[in-house]
């Protein structure tokens, strides 16, 4: 009787850990970004009534009460154009052109997906305040250090951080089809420590 | 321990595991949602309009809080009756959503929807509402799948000109039960 007591909670704790375990393992490392541009990501489905179980749990941990793409298409990167991961500690230009929406901003989060604290106050820039080349074409310096033009403050120097591209109101033809937009690319510049 | 129990046991954990697996993902938005409801609740109540600044590194209530929005919250709750939610927004770009205790987006209006000055939504539980179709004939009715939910208004902001309309905006917006409506 113990033995097999013994044996059913060995069983339960188990699953527990492997449970706890995959959920987490698959939440944290499986992506399930069907829209991919470049470094940016987004999910077909955020903020949709039609999100699948895995795209639920992942909008409420990193970005709970989003929109649907008709309204809101949210364009996250955490890694570089050359696939590296965005660190704190360098400098990345962001250069583009305004994307067809009727506003859009680009927004720099830590790891823990909250504003970054820096002397600035600066946490994003949007398609007013952000200088822009007579064409319309912008660039942006994402730096835990200032730097001319658009300075985009990543914070203290340790950890990551991740750039957010919100388009309200996106265009008929990117809300159709997100993977067609021309979004920035996100290039290191400058020494890494 | 024979081979065979073995195999068993093993076969065993990982269907329950399989199964916890999905109840795990399955439950995370029901408990983030749920603790930010409780979170505003405790400190305004039901049916109450918060009306927070300008999100900072400070922000902690909400994940990934846009800096060019101005936010207006209300925790819902229609188990006593439908629920009246009224804004006069600015003339840019202002939003209006409804969110189900999963998270679901069920419900979206903006300034690209609505004609005219004010937007004036009944929120209830049932499909209809004639009482109070009488009583605000140019109200939208929106039927919430669960007694309590989210309403989540935000308002441009994209630089420092656009403060004081954003402010009058949020200040505009109106969340109370029907029941003790003017």
């Amino acid at each position: 009787m113990i033995r097999k007591l013994f044996a059913a909670a060995a069983v339960l704790i188990a699953a527990i850990a492997i449970a706890l375990g995959s959920a987490w393992w698959t939440l944290s490392r499986v992506s399930d970004s069907a829209i991919v541009v470049g470094p940016w990501r987004a999910s077909a489905f955020a903020g949709s009534v039609h999100a699948g179980l895995y795209t639920r749990a992942r909008i409420a941990l990193d970005g709970l009460f989003a929109l649907n793409r008709s309204e809101a298409i949210y364009f996250g990167a955490s890694r570089d154009d050359n696939h590296r991961p965005l660190r704190a500690s360098c400098s990345y230009l962001v250069e583009g052109s305004p994307p067809a929406a009727r506003w859009w901003s680009i927004t720099a989060y830590g790891d823990d997906h909250y504003l970054i604290a820096n002397a600035a106050n600066r946490f994003s820039y949007n398609m007013k305040n952000l200088e822009a080349g007579a064409d319309g074409t912008f660039k942006l310096i994402a730096s835990p250090v200032a730097q001319p033009g658009n300075w985009l403050p990543t914070g203290a120097p340790g950890g990551g951080f991740n750039l957010l591209f919100r388009l309200y109101d996106p265009g008929p033809d990117i809300a159709a089809n997100p993977a067609a937009a021309r979004l920035p690319s996100i290039r290191q510049v400058g020494d890494c420590p | 321990m024979t081979a065979r129990r073995l195999f068993g046991l093993g076969a065993i954990t990982l269907m329950l595991a399989g199964v916890l697996h999905v109840l795990i993902v399955w439950l995370i938005p029901y408990a983030i949602t749920g603790a930010f409801i409780r979170g505003v609740s405790r400190q305004t109540g039901y049916n109450t309009v918060v009306r927070p600044p300008l999100p900072t590194d400070k922000s902690r209530t909400v994940v990934a809080p846009s800096p060019d929005l101005l936010y207006a919250v209300c925790i819902f709750d229609v188990s006593a009756g439908p629920v009246r939610i009224s804004a006069r927004p600015p003339h840019g770009y202002w939003s209006l959503a409804l969110y189900d205790r999963n998270s679901d987006n069920f419900f979206k209006t903006s300034d690209s929807d609505v004609k005219g000055d004010t937007v004036e939504l009944i929120l209830g539980l049932a499909p209809s509402d004639a009482n109070s179709k009488a009583r605000f004939p140019a109200a939208a009715y929106v039927q919430t799948p669960h007694p309590v939910g989210v309403m989540l208004a935000r308002i441009l902001v994209l630089d420092p000109t656009d403060m004081q309309a954003a402010l009058d905006a949020q200040s505009s917006v109106g969340c109370r039960p029907l029941a003790g409506s003017p």
